[in-house]
């Protein structure tokens, strides 16, 4: 069984990487110089440099890190680059990241974070790029000329993903959008789910809305603890959430939109048919 | 109340582990082969509770035989529920989701009895932080876990036994204490990787002697047993508490490699090609293409398992995972296992594991299992091998070097270093071989030699 996974998995790597992906290097930043030679991983031996924490990106799609340690004096930084497949999932796994906050910018790179003194995080296309520095020498400032500099040697564009445009902006509330690849609001069946919070202007209600990456077959994978009817011209599924009422999914036609956090079905059903 | 993610009580659930384990004592009464039972036909008690607790040595914390394991949580109400279910330890990590993870349980724990729940953070020191870095870091660990303490601070993922004396962190450590915002100092290790690795059974027992330590999170089941245990038995001689990681190992079903219904795996890859300038329909030929070339090697591995899972009636995934997980629990000295669980099955799918034992048939059929498929991979750490070879040809040494080779991409390292060894691989092909077999993990040591030979030399 175990030559059984490594073949499953050797095949679906060797898949990935050689045949299809154009593989970055680590460029060296201006004034700096490497301290040590450029390390690859892939999803196999990812958990070698980051220990657990590799299963989050693997959830997100990861295909290859490319990292490399410099030095300058006595300033010592990690650049890591994590190719991740697709712009929108290098946008799910940066927004899973920079949750604690820190200083924003919308350069280099379609978004970035610093938490100096010792990291600076950045989105750009399909790349996720950490840059880590050990001493805490380093200020903002140092740490946006020094993504800037990696943000050049990538190729791609500095735009925000094209699938965040299918939730409405109106009554949206800002720096909300989210995508998670798996187990959105800890259910197993809700995967590829673009999300964000709402508020009611007049009643002040806030909800989730979302909807889901194309050419999934959303209602069709759901376990058997939704429910599934059709209302009219739209099919609606819906089950409860611990401990925050119920989730509500409804298609009509090709659109696909969900809705949770309120404490009411009917409720739940009649804000969502709103929005189709 | 506890409840289930179906808004009412756990029904009577079906005990897959059961049905795989009566299989097997069907087998051993009739001596023919076990009539299969289906998942449908085993029902065991309803599971609303964690039901066992162990003593996590000299902590003193009566721990959940099934505690959690906080990597990858969408939703911090998932842990709310394995709270409300019982299980009172939350694994986490500073790197998880970069605070994603101790974002999410610091979230969950406003539901929580803070006395009543062990929360274990870790900080990697692989690239030297000072007293200071150490210090600040941790702080904002318990900031984003909004407690003013947490019960235990791992030095993470430690590979170098020199980690384990390392006085920024015990000096941090002390202070922490002192304060009051710490209460256990701890470690955990995965084996061997990096440059220079030391394995786990080096890491953590080396831990074990050095006294500063109260609880230790390793790597235990049935496919590593040997090493496992030795580390256990050193954390016995010292009360120190074990948490357990890695030990569900194997699989049973194979991807699904159908291209008309994408996996999500798959469905990642037509967008990755689309998203480089290629249609649909070019990215499915090409995929297509692909798996053709490799089917042949495919097939076989599959054709190979066919015997064996017929033999034990083994169909599920989850049959295999639930025995791994009870013969770690039926040792006592393995105070909780810590699975993932980043969603709400996957606590219902735990927790029924909780206070139950492993069969004698389950036993037998794990060593069997393990003995027909066991890792075919160097431990690089280990030297079991290098005794039976007449030329002293530091196997484990090559081998590692070919890993930095074709796994790492590091090419002229790995040529560098293995240019630089005394007795390389070369004397190899004249010999006999006395190492075929000697490797307790199965790997065959000339082959791999030949092959690391080949890559490593500069013609």
């Amino acid at each position: 069984m175990r030559r059984l996974l490594l073949t499953a998995v050797s095949l679906l790597i060797a898949l990935a990487i050689p045949a299809f992906a154009q593989s970055v290097s680590v460029p060296t930043p201006d004034g700096w110089q490497p301290a040590d030679e450029e390390y690859t991983y892939g999803p196999d031996n990812l958990w070698e440099p980051i220990n657990g924490a590799a299963e989050l990106f693997l959830s997100y799609g990861f295909r290859e890190l490319k990292m490399r340690d410099f030095e300058q004096g006595i300033q010592f930084i990690s650049i890591s680059i994590y190719d991740m497949g697709s712009p929108l999932n290098a946008y799910g796994i940066f927004e899973r990241e920079t949750g604690s906050g820190g200083e924003h910018f919308t350069s280099p790179g379609a978004s970035t974070i610093i938490q100096a003194p010792y990291q600076g995080l950045m989105l750009k296309d399909r790349f996720y790029v950490k840059l880590d520095a050990a001493s805490g020498e380093l200020d903002a400032g140092g740490f946006h000329t020094l993504l800037q500099s990696v943000a050049r040697s990538l190729p791609g564009g500095n735009d925000l993903p094209k699938e965040l445009s299918y939730l409405p902006e109106e009554h949206r509330q800002p720096g909300t959008v989210a995508f998670t690849n798996r187990d959105f609001l800890g259910f197993a069946d809700l995967s590829g789910v673009i999300s964000a919070r709402y508020q009611d202007p007049n009643t002040g209600t806030e909800y989730q809305l979302f909807s889901f990456r194309p050419g999934k077959d959303v209602l069709g994978n759901l376990s058997r603890q939704w429910t599934v009817k059709e209302d009219g011209d739209t099919v609606m599924a819906w089950r409860e959430v611990p401990y925050q009422g119920f989730i509500v999914i409804g298609k009509q036609d090709e659109k696909i939109l969900g809705l949770a956090g309120l404490e009411y079905l009917e409720e739940s059903k009649e804000l969502l048919q709103t929005w189709f | 109340m506890s409840t289930d993610h179906n808004g009412g009580k756990l029904s009577r659930r079906h005990f897959l582990m059961t049905g795989g384990g009566a299989a097997l004592a069907a087998a051993a009464g009739c001596g023919g082969k076990p009539e299969v039972q289906t998942p449908t036909e085993v029902e065991a008690p309803a599971v609303n509770e964690i039901a066992r607790h162990r003593v996590l040595g000299r902590t003193g914390f009566k721990v959940s035989d099934v505690s959690m394991g906080c990597g990858s949580i969408a939703d911090p109400n998932v842990i709310r529920y394995a709270y409300d279910h019982g299980m009172n330890l939350f694994d986490t990590a500073e790197v998880y989701g970069n605070g994603d993870s101790e974002t999410k349980i610091g979230q969950a724990m406003q539901h929580m009895d803070r006395e009543k729940i062990f929360i274990v953070t870790k900080l990697g020191i692989d690239d030297g932080p000072d007293e200071q870095a150490i210090l600040d870091r941790y702080q904002k660990c318990l900031d984003r876990l909004q407690t003013p303490y947490a019960d235990a601070l791992y030095i993470h993922g430690a590979a170098d036994v020199n980690l384990v004396t390392n006085e920024p962190f015990h000096s941090a450590v002390a202070k922490l204490k002192a304060d009051g915002k710490l209460k256990h100092a701890g470690i955990s290790s995965h084996g061997p990787r990096g440059d220079e690795p030391d394995s786990m059974e080096k890491v953590l027992g080396a831990a074990a002697e050095d006294g500063r330590f109260d609880v230790m999170l390793l790597s235990y089941g049935f496919m590593n047993k040997d090493e496992g245990e030795r580390v256990l038995d050193a954390c016995k001689a010292k009360n120190i508490g074990t948490t357990i990681m890695k030990s569900a190992t194997g699989l049973v079903e194979m991807p699904v490699l159908d291209l008309e219904n994408p996996s999500e795996r798959i469905q990642g890859w037509l967008d990755y090609l689309e998203g480089q300038g290629s249609t649909r329909e070019e990215a499915i030929e090409r995929i297509k293409a692909y798996i053709e070339r490799q089917k042949p090697e495919y097939e076989a591995s599959l054709e190979a398992s066919i015997p064996f899972m017929e033999k034990y009636g083994i169909k599920t995934q989850d049959q295999l995972d639930y025995a791994s997980f009870q013969w770690v629990l039926r040792n006592p000295d393995a105070h909780t296992i810590c699975p993932s669980m980043p969603n709400f099955d996957m606590i219902d799918r735990y927790l029924p594991l909780t206070g139950t034992e492993l069969s004698a048939a389950g036993e037998q059929f794990l060593s069997e299992y393990a003995a027909a498929f066991g890792q075919r991979e160097c431990d690089f750490g280990c030297t079991e091998c290098t005794s039976a070879c007449p030329e002293q040809v530091p196997v484990n040494t090559i081998l590692r070097y070919a890993y930095y080779y074709q796994k790492q991409g590091r090419q002229k390292h790995a040529m560098r270093k293995y240019a630089r060894l005394a007795q390389q691989a070369g004397v190899c092909l004249d010999c006999k071989a006395p190492c075929t077999g000697a490797c307790p993990r199965g790997v065959h040591v000339p082959s791999r030699l030949f092959e690391a030979h080949g890559l490593l030399t500069v013609v």
